[in-house]
């Protein structure tokens, strides 16, 4: 009798060994629950984040004992070809949810936690934590700013999780770097709290890729090998005439 | 030779596929292996921890015997079995896949109270 995953689905051990008829009758009714579940999670729970390939609500309950968000990936994605998946979101939401999950275990704790990816007719659904805070593109936004930590703390969290988990988000925007922070986001504020990297969608594993494409920008003639996560981060380090970073020092 | 078919993969491939991270099951691993039950029955017992998003149930009964109790329940107490999702290969047979509050042995989710073991 297989153990362990079959398509995706942990299933025990003694649930194999089950009877087919109770297996069946049990798959079936969770999927209609499922399905009645996130509808009513698309019209009714708040909509806090929305992208090329999916939407993210607040999904908390009074008596969560962490804050939980779903993100719901665009079920039209599952009628795309490869390539032009790839050139929208180059991870499956299983490989998204897979590389979350191993940064998250190996020790990076500036990513949210992902929690579960259920997957039915072609949908695909990620609990995870959801950080209380800002995106540095609502606190630009907002003529906000960050007094603590510092922009060098953002270059250290980006080279840690490339050198130390091998890990390239490329996508590395205001919109995915999050100010986790119960202070209230208003005009000239200077807010202090903790970075959280997300969104995952773009990121890939850099172990045995040297010489990726997206480390390579052709200028003329010429090749210029670079980081994209790092020439990105470099446009929020404040200095003169940069009024698009959130950074004070 | 005849090819043998399970008929479980026949039926699977259109089901929903449900996966909890790693690091979520480590901790239910822990919760189970550092911390008494909160809930005991003859069924099976029930870990919790508010400190944890899901909860987790070792069964002392078949799995098919367990998944029949859950579905038989009337709606009343029932649970929605969406949020009750069996896994592999860990030190417990089921995940409670939503937070729970306990109150005096009693287990309410959504405001509602439910019987889980």
């Amino acid at each position: 009798m297989p153990k362990g995953e079959i398509k995706g689905v942990t299933f025990s051990k003694s649930l194999e060994e089950a009877q087919g008829k109770v297996l069946t009758e049990y798959l079936s009714l969770i999927q209609e629950e499922i399905v009645r579940e996130i509808k009513r999670i698309i019209a009714n729970n708040e909509l806090i984040g929305e992208g090329r390939t999916a939407k993210v609500f607040d999904i908390t309950v009074e008596h969560s004992s962490i804050p939980i968000c779903v993100k719901i990936w665009h079920s039209h994605l599952r009628d795309m070809g490869q390539l032009e998946l790839q050139k929208m979101q180059s991870s499956s939401p299983i490989g998204e949810f897979e590389l979350q999950d191993q940064l998250y275990l190996a020790g990076f704790r500036s990513v949210p936690e992902p929690i579960s990816l259920t997957r039915f007719e072609g949908v695909s659904v990620m609990a995870m934590e959801r950080v209380i805070g800002y995106s540095l593109k609502q606190i630009i936004d907002a003529g906000g700013q960050i007094a603590n930590p510092k922009w060098s703390d953002l270059e250290k969290l980006v080279v840690e999780m490339h050198r130390k988990y091998n890990i390239a988000h490329r996508d590395l925007g205001p919109q995915n770097i999050m100010l986790e922070t119960d202070e209230k986001l208003e005009p000239g504020a200077k807010l202090s709290g903790r970075l959280v990297i997300i969104d995952f969608g773009l990121s890939k594993n850099t172990i045995g890729e040297p010489s990726d494409e997206d480390y390579l920008l052709t200028i003329g003639d010429s090749i210029i090998r670079y980081q994209q996560d790092f020439a990105n981060i470099d446009s929020l380090k404040p200095r003169r005439g940069n009024d698009q970073t959130p950074f004070t020092s | 030779m005849t090819k043998r078919h399970s008929p479980r993969k026949k039926h699977m491939g259109y089901y929903p596929t449900i996966k909890f991270s790693n690091s979520i099951l480590n901790q239910l691993d822990e919760l189970v292996r550092d911390t008494r039950p909160i809930i005991e029955t003859e069924k099976g017992l029930l870990f919790y921890s508010d400190k944890l998003p899901l909860a987790v149930i070792k069964i002392k009964i078949p799995i098919d015997q367990y998944l029949n109790f859950i579905k038989s329940q009337g709606d009343d107490v029932r649970p929605r079995l969406s949020n009750i999702i069996p896994v592999n290969d860990r030190s417990f047979e089921i995940v409670v896949n939503t937070p729970l509050i306990i109150t005096n042995g009693k287990v309410g989710i959504g405001g509602r109270e439910v019987i889980l073991i």
